[in-house]
């Protein structure tokens, strides 16, 4: 991600930006993406990030410790992460799994809290972090920030909302079928076997993900590889027939989707 | 260069952005194309095949649509 950038900095429009002239990370499109930084000036985007800690992590290696105080918030700068709670009974729940742009961690601002979750990077990763009192501050000096930070959390809570009804009411086959649909969302790239979830995600993981067994993600897994549906491998996925794993998902009318077949 | 024809090589997040207006003929047919995980993947060509039409009528339909909006 350090590659060197070939152009000449536009003088004129890069001065005020004082410490770092152009400089373009991979950060350079935040302006235009949804998250923390949306609709900011490029400059003042900048200034921020350039106040924050930069952290590196080897895959499997940990960001923050659930139960830990919350001192930092970070926002993934590249690779990818999971958020893990580990219950009493040891049991693990992936809460979310987090990727480039996106915020976690985001209760240390709230002062004496401690971590939720585990942050796990599941390939080697980098985040940026700004202590808590520091992104009081900052959410103070750029109103657009604050507001940016309520978006993320409303879509947070939505998202959850979502998972909340299938965990209720859905048959484990729909909620693998949601996990695998949000997944491909997140991370999916078209390559000439179909859509490609682009991260390494165990069978573990994913039952964690779906609040089921790895059994049961398994066996799931191994009938729709026999439909044509996917391709699993042991941690990537490819979806075959995408149409076919929202119609599960969705819970469409059969006959409508191409892979189905009667009896 | 501007995109001014609906083509059946686009994407289904491609054509929607543009032409807002086809959502209604994605709802007519009662399609889960609009707002589904996968629009930004699969092309209108690929919705043809899953809903099982003709990938010319489906064409027809479509540009149809965009004519009732008087586009």
């Amino acid at each position: 991600m350090r590659k060197p950038t070939g152009e000449t900095p536009r003088v004129e429009a890069r001065d005020r930006a004082r410490r770092e002239p152009a400089r373009a990370g991979p950060w350079a499109d935040w302006a235009t993406r949804p998250g923390l930084f949306r609709g900011l000036d490029p400059r003042d985007i900048s200034a921020i990030i350039a106040t924050a800690r930069h952290r590196r992590v080897v895959s499997r290696g940990v960001f923050f410790h659930q139960g830990t105080p919350a001192s930092a918030l970070h926002v993934l700068v590249h690779g990818r992460a999971k958020l893990v709670q580990t219950t009493a009974e040891g049991h693990q729940v992936v809460v979310r799994i987090v990727g480039p742009g996106d915020m976690f961690g985001g209760v240390a601002l709230l002062g004496d809290a401690a971590y939720p979750a585990t942050a796990e990077a599941i390939s080697a990763s980098e985040a940026l972090a700004w202590p808590g009192p520091q992104v009081a501050r900052l959410l103070a000096r750029h109103p657009a920030l604050a507001l940016n930070a309520l978006r993320v959390l409303a879509d947070r809570l939505g998202e959850l909302q979502d998972r909340y009804r299938e965990l209720a009411t859905e048959r484990v086959e729909r909620r693998v079928a949601h996990a695998l649909a949000r997944l491909a969302r997140q991370a999916g790239r078209r390559d000439e076997r179909g859509v490609r979830i682009d991260m390494t995600l165990t069978r573990q993981e994913l039952a964690e993900l779906t609040g089921t067994t790895l059994y049961t993600v398994s066996r799931i897994l191994s009938a729709w590889q026999a439909r044509g549906l996917i391709d699993a491998g042991r941690a990537r996925v490819v979806i075959r027939d995408p149409h076919g794993l929202i119609a599960i998902a969705e819970d469409l009318p059969a006959g409508a989707p191409a892979g189905s077949r009667e009896g | 260069m501007a995109v001014t024809k609906v083509t059946l090589d686009m994407t289904v997040d491609e054509a929607l952005a543009r032409w807002p207006e086809l959502g209604a003929v994605f709802l007519r047919r009662r399609m889960a194309c609009a707002g589904c995980a996968m629009a930004p993947f699969e092309r209108l060509s690929d919705v043809a095949r899953s809903y099982r039409l003709s990938p010319a009528r489906w064409l027809r339909e479509l540009r149809a649509g965009l004519r009732e909006t008087g586009r």
